[in-house]
């Protein structure tokens, strides 16, 4: 191997024509990796760090579209200015590339086996095809897809995001590249796959002595595998250097916002008010809610879970996607119908009631949506909107009408006198405030916030957070929180629920669940949210392990057991009850809890 | 759509025949007109008339000849035309073989030469040549088949007398073999590049669309990032679902078709399907229109159906969706 | 003969349902989009004003048979010396009346089909479908055909046939919009908020649904205009009016002669139909989501 650097790009410029206007994205980049070392490419979205590696490797469209000028040495080899067949030979054997969305990035119409094999064939010629899929199946098992040779029949659509994703990463390292390119890799997958997925990364690093880039826009991400860090921002690199100086001593103010936009768990918790003990306001009772799919499957969704919401208080909602808290969600507001067990609102079941009794009842009861774009309809204007709920209670005259409006709009920041616009003119902040100014028109008691924030914009995130706790201190409001950021979750909530597989696993206050976890499924959860200090980097030991089993095909016993470092024998055969730990009001799911609290930061 | 969908369409099958079947029946019968006094004219005596209605079975309840027409379709028997006093199905498979060779040529060249187009036109998105193409292709598409025939005919036939203006073979040679077989493909030429040029135009913009759709899928660009060549990428990669579209209009592309084959054996004096049927029609000859109308029905059923097999071959989310 | 109205139904299918408003307005903008309503634009008014804007009566004998273009008659003059130019004005009216009302009528079943079904599914939903899916599949040339060969030619007919059969895309497109609109949160929103079923079908549904069916009806009519022509062409146009297609079949016999008497007839249904499909894709485009 050279001494030099594995990649040296040297000012590139690329240029996109936008409507016919040409639009520089990239204003003279320089970028060393040098051979084994990690560098993470970090920026917001559109900063164009994906464009820089996109236009090194010749993977952007061809020039009237966009054009590339500079220079990217592999080696000593210009990228740039080499012919097309010597480009060919070298993406793929040298350099080794994952992407972002691991749901379209492998080809629906092949199989997985298929499509990792193609990676060994197209750089030679002299490899029999069986002897690929043998070498394909190897791979695969080499980055955790477990028992790849009995799934060598399966297509993509077959498989989890984490497994896709695990394929991508094979397919990258068939050829043992000098240079391994990571964008974005597991931007779309849930915090507990992304541990996972990093670790395999770094294996596939350790494994080959690939150089590595990461890409991404979460600096909790690239501190757990970078060395070096370049932050990227309006097409400008603004900043590199080691990974812990950066991390330590942040210098630019692009940096600076990357890092706050980072959730903090190692961090203490923002202060609450004394939480108060009122009466409950909404109570599920041993909740049951089942789907059958398409192929007469059930799945078991919300499979017997019992909470009680207190008013004033927020209880946070928290799992992995697919755990059944939005179908929990969506029961209590009577959007799904529950297969069995109640819920009730001020000691009153709704989960019978009908027609014009269920429309009175649900006035006390509203909900903020998780996407600001599909929860507005497109067609009407935002005073109508807001007034819908008025209008379909038939209050709309008695509440004072279009001042009531203004009044609302004016309640959530936003200027009354934009009720005439149409939800397109506003961004997505705004939006959010616009739903949130709807849920509030009938004065309900209780608010279920459906991610309410992991839409929007890292910088416009903390202003929502804020007005909804604004909003529940001045109009005492309940919240039912669902979200997959456990730290916003620390920060906005009285009390915690974690959900997994249809049930409940644990349940406390927010200093007891965020500081003295006890189910492993807790632990594995909280222990899955990367810090974003390089010195304090994930424990293996506390990773769970595997994808969420199938929901229509719950395991035996303890519904953790597959994924859980800890069971035992005992598990499959013990379906463990909620009992009370410790303080009272800390209750934990598991016949083994952890007496070890869970240790964070350096 | 997933196997309990194609098993629903198959079983669809001769539900739709069926409907087809009593709505061409009805149609005929309900019309205006008697079909004997179109045949023996006004001044008939009812003797004569009454002769007929017997022999054409006219005379008994309309539920009856349904029922009877019904099962004499389904052991092939058509009926007797009331013009040419012959079997519909004799005449019928008579013109076949001119229509089918008229029809399946530009259905072969069309899907060949229209997805190569769209390919061309594809791979060199936004620049001139692919311009150029998709201009042609929507005025193309938009030109009515009678037009492009009475085009090509004044420029190729009686312009430049490069082809025949009309009919499927010299009628003066009694050749055989081969140059009966050139002769026939001369007089072809000019019909199936009229009745052709319309489905390339419409061939073309669809998988022109589909290939650059697909070309900008992630996937695309995991194969290009692990070393695949552009040609491969195009071909084995993206070709495959790009032709999703192509596909799904095949059924209703033999209807077109067959449509456009009417109006092409009209100006070309083709001796198929299509003269049978508008001679038949200005004779009021019903059992030769329905018999005509049955066959082009169920031959574009069938298509539809093998559409939608070949799909769920293409796409495997289909197949075990 | 629906092969690009078919594929942009089902890019309507799997679009992005509710689309911002505005981009109907973003269309017009482009210079496809300019093009093609400019040239339905110009065919609507020439339709209206035939009258006024025809030379002469189009079955009116103006000048001696099968002349050329030339001044007197700027189109050339037909078999019977009929002025070629006041045929093809008078019959664009004759298009526009079949297009419209087929329009028309395709627009109002299309939409209650595809709203009914959508909106209530159940056993209804299924049988609607089937019926919407084996209409679908019968050749509608060839239906039209046998209805105007044993009704007799007539527009009424053929509106009533066409507009009878041409609903299915239209049907599957807004039902397709209806259930996708079903999982948009603002619908849920309107639930929690208490709304009835009528109200959410009325005011949240229906305005988002109809526009891209809308859309499709513009490739839909393109195809009506045609299916008219060739009926015209092969002899079964209504007698009592001037139609493009039956200008064309004339034309057939003096084809070594006259040449005028085929292109120009032609040209004229080539420009309409060429504008709706120009339009119509655009729109469906724009209405999918995808610009």
């Amino acid at each position: 191997m050279t001494a030099g650097p594995v990649l040296s790009v040297r000012d590139l410029v690329v240029r996109f024509r936008v409507h016919g206007r040409p639009t520089t994205v990239v204003h003279g980049v320089d970028l060393d990796i040098s051979p084994g070392e990690t560098l993470g490419l970090v920026g917001e979205s559109g900063s164009g760090k994906t464009v820089t590696v996109l236009a090194a490797t010749g993977l952007l469209p061809a020039p009237p579209v966009c054009t590339v000028r500079g220079t990217v040495l592999l080696g000593s080899r210009d990228l740039l200015t080499m012919d097309r067949r010597t480009l060919r030979s070298v993406r793929g054997r040298e350099i080794g590339m994952v992407f972002q969305d691991p749901m379209t990035s492998l080809h629906p119409s092949f199989r997985v086996v298929d499509q990792v094999a193609e990676a060994l064939l197209v750089h030679d010629r002299a490899l029999a095809r069986g002897v690929a899929c043998r070498r394909a199946i190897e791979l695969l098992e080499q980055v955790g897809v477990p028992h790849p040779g009995r799934r060598a029949g399966d297509y993509p659509h077959q498989w989890s995001g984490g497994m896709r994703q695990r394929a991508m990463i094979a397919m990258a390292i068939a050829n043992r590249p000098r240079l391994l390119v990571a964008d974005e890799p597991t931007t779309a997958l849930d915090v507990t796959i992304q541990a996972q997925i990093l670790e395999v990364l770094r294996a596939a690093r350790d494994g080959t002595g690939a150089a590595t880039v990461l890409i991404t826009h979460d600096l909790g991400v690239v501190a757990q595998l970078a060395d070096r860090i370049a932050v990227m921002s309006a097409g400008r690199i603004v900043e590199t250097g080691p990974a812990v100086e950066v991390f330590a001593a942040p210098g630019h103010p692009c940096t600076r916002i990357l890092l706050s936009a980072v959730p903090r768990l190692d961090r203490p918790a923002a202060p609450r008010p004394e939480p108060v003990r009122g009466p409950a306001v909404l109570e599920v009772r041993d909740l049951v809610t089942h789907y059958r799919t398409p192929g007469d499957r059930t799945v078991r969704a919300v499979d017997g879970v019992s909470l009680r919401l207190a008013a004033g208080e927020t209880l946070g909602l928290v799992g992995e996607s697919g755990c059944g808290k939005t179908s929990l969600a969506r029961t209590v507001l009577r959007l799904v119908d529950a297969t069995s067990g109640s819920v009730l609102l001020r000691g009153t079941d709704i989960t019978q009631a009908r027609g014009r009794r269920l429309r009175v009842i649900r006035r006390s009861l509203s909900m903020v949506f998780q996407d600001p774009y599909s929860s507005l309809n497109p067609r009407m204007t935002v005073g109508e909107i807001v007034a819908q709920p008025l209008r379909v209670a038939g209050r709309f005259r008695a509440e004072g009408g279009a001042r009531r409006v203004a009044d609302l709009l004016d309640l959530v920041g936003l200027d009354p006198g934009l009720a005439a616009r149409l939800p397109g003119q506003f961004s997505g902040g705004q939006r959010q405030r616009i739903g949130i100014a709807r849920a509030l028109a009938l004065s309900p008691e209780v608010l279920v916030l459906d991610e309410p924030v992991s839409s929007l914009d890292v910088t416009v995130r903390a202003q929502v957070a804020d007005l909804l706790s604004r909003l529940q201190r001045e109009l005492g409001l309940a919240y039912l929180l669902i979200a997959h950021d456990l730290a916003l979750v620390r920060d906005l909530s009285d009390r915690v629920a974690v959900m997994y597989l249809g049930r409940l696993v644990e349940t406390g206050t927010r200093d007891q669940v965020f500081g003295h976890p006890m189910h492993p499924y807790t632990r594995s959860l909280l222990a899955a949210v990367p810090v974003p200090d390089p010195r304090c980097r994930y424990s293996v030991p506390l990773m769970p392990t595997g994808d969420p089993p199938d929901p229509a095909d719950p395991p035996s016993g303890c519904r953790f057991r597959t994924r859980c470092r800890i069971a035992t024998a005992e598990c499959p055969e013990v379906v463990p009850e909620l009992v009370p730990r410790a303080g009272g009001d800390h209750f934990c799911a598991c016949i083994h809890p952890a007496e070890i609290p869970l240790r964070r930061g350096p | 759509m997933n196997r309990r969908y194609l098993v629903r369409r198959l079983a669809q099958l001769p539900l739709t025949v069926a409907a087809i079947l009593l709505a061409g029946f009805l149609l005929i019968h309900l019309a205006p007109g008697d079909p004997v006094v179109a045949l023996a004219g006004q001044s008939g005596d009812a003797e004569y008339y009454a002769y007929l209605r017997a022999k054409f079975g006219l005379d008994k309840p309309l539920p009856t000849q349904l029922v009877i027409y019904a099962g004499n379709v389904l052991s092939g028997d058509l009926g007797t035309s009331y013009v040419l006093g012959r079997p519909v199905a004799e005449a019928i498979a008579e013109r076949l073989p001119a229509t089918v060779l008229l029809t399946g040529s530009a259905l072969v060249l069309s899907t060949v030469v229209g997805i190569s187009l769209g390919i061309y036109g594809a791979r060199r998105h936004g620049r001139w040549p692919d311009t150029a193409v998709n201009l042609t292709a929507l005025t193309v598409y938009a030109a009515p088949v009678f037009l492009i025939g009475q085009l090509v005919i004044l420029g190729l036939a009686l312009g430049a007398g490069w082809f025949p203006v009309e009919g499927m073979t010299d009628a003066r040679s009694s050749v055989t073999g081969l140059p009966r077989l050139l002769d026939i493909a001369h007089h072809l030429a000019l019909p199936a590049l009229a009745l052709t040029s319309q489905e390339v135009a419409a061939v073309a913009r669809l998988s022109r669309v589909g290939l650059l759709d697909e070309l900008r899928q992630d996937h695309i660009r995991t194969a290009r990032a692990k070393g695949v060549a552009e040609g491969v990428v195009v071909r084995k990669h993206a070709l495959r679902r790009a032709l999703l579209p192509v596909v799904t209009v095949l059924g209703g592309r033999v209807g077109h078709l067959v449509a456009g084959a009417v109006i092409v054996e009209a100006v070309f004096g083709w001796p198929g399907l299509g003269r049978l049927l508008v001679t038949a029609m200005q004779n009021r000859d019903g059992p030769i229109v329905l018999g005509v109308f049955l066959l082009v029905a169920v031959t574009v059923v069938v298509a539809n159906l093998l559409t939608d097999l070949l799909y769920s071959w293409l796409d495997p989310r289909v197949r075990y969706g | 003969m629906s092969d690009t109205a078919e594929a942009a139904a089902g890019r309507l299918e799997a679009g992005t349902p509710a689309p911002a408003p505005g981009s109907v307005r973003r269309v017009l903008r482009t210079p496809g989009g300019a093009v093609g309503a400019s040239l339905v634009l110009l065919w609507v008014l020439v339709a209206t004003l035939a009258p006024v804007l025809a030379p002469t009566d189009p079955f009116a004998v103006d000048g001696p048979p099968l002349a050329g273009p030339s001044g007197d008659h700027l189109l050339g003059t037909d078999s019977l010396g009929r002025d070629l130019l006041s045929g093809i004005i008078h019959g664009a009216r004759t298009s526009l009346v079949v297009a419209g009302s087929v329009a028309a009528l395709v627009a109002v079943i299309g939409t209650a089909v595809g709203l009914v079904s959508g909106l209530l599914g159940g056993w209804l939903d299924d049988v609607l479908m089937r019926f919407t899916e084996a209409l679908q599949v019968l050749p509608r040339f060839f239906l039209a055909l046998v209805v105007i060969a044993f009704f007799g030619p007539g527009l009424d007919r053929l509106i009533l046939v066409l507009g009878a059969t041409s609903w299915p895309l239209l049907a599957r497109v807004v039902r397709a919009e209806v259930l996708a609109l079903r999982h948009r949160e603002f619908v849920d929103a309107a639930v929690v908020g208490g709304a009835s079923r009528l109200r959410i079908a009325l005011r949240e549904i229906l305005p988002n649904a109809v526009p891209p069916a809308l859309a499709l009806l513009g490739l839909v009519v393109a195809q009506v205009i045609l299916i008219e022509a060739s009926l015209g062409f092969l002899g079964l146009g209504d007698p009592n009016v001037t139609s493009w297609g039956t200008l064309a079949s004339e034309a057939q016999r003096f084809l070594r002669v006259a040449w005028w008497l085929t292109v120009f007839p032609g040209l004229a249904i080539l420009l309409v139909v060429l504008a709706l499909n120009l339009l119509g894709d655009l729109l469906v485009d724009a209405l999918a989501g995808r610009r």
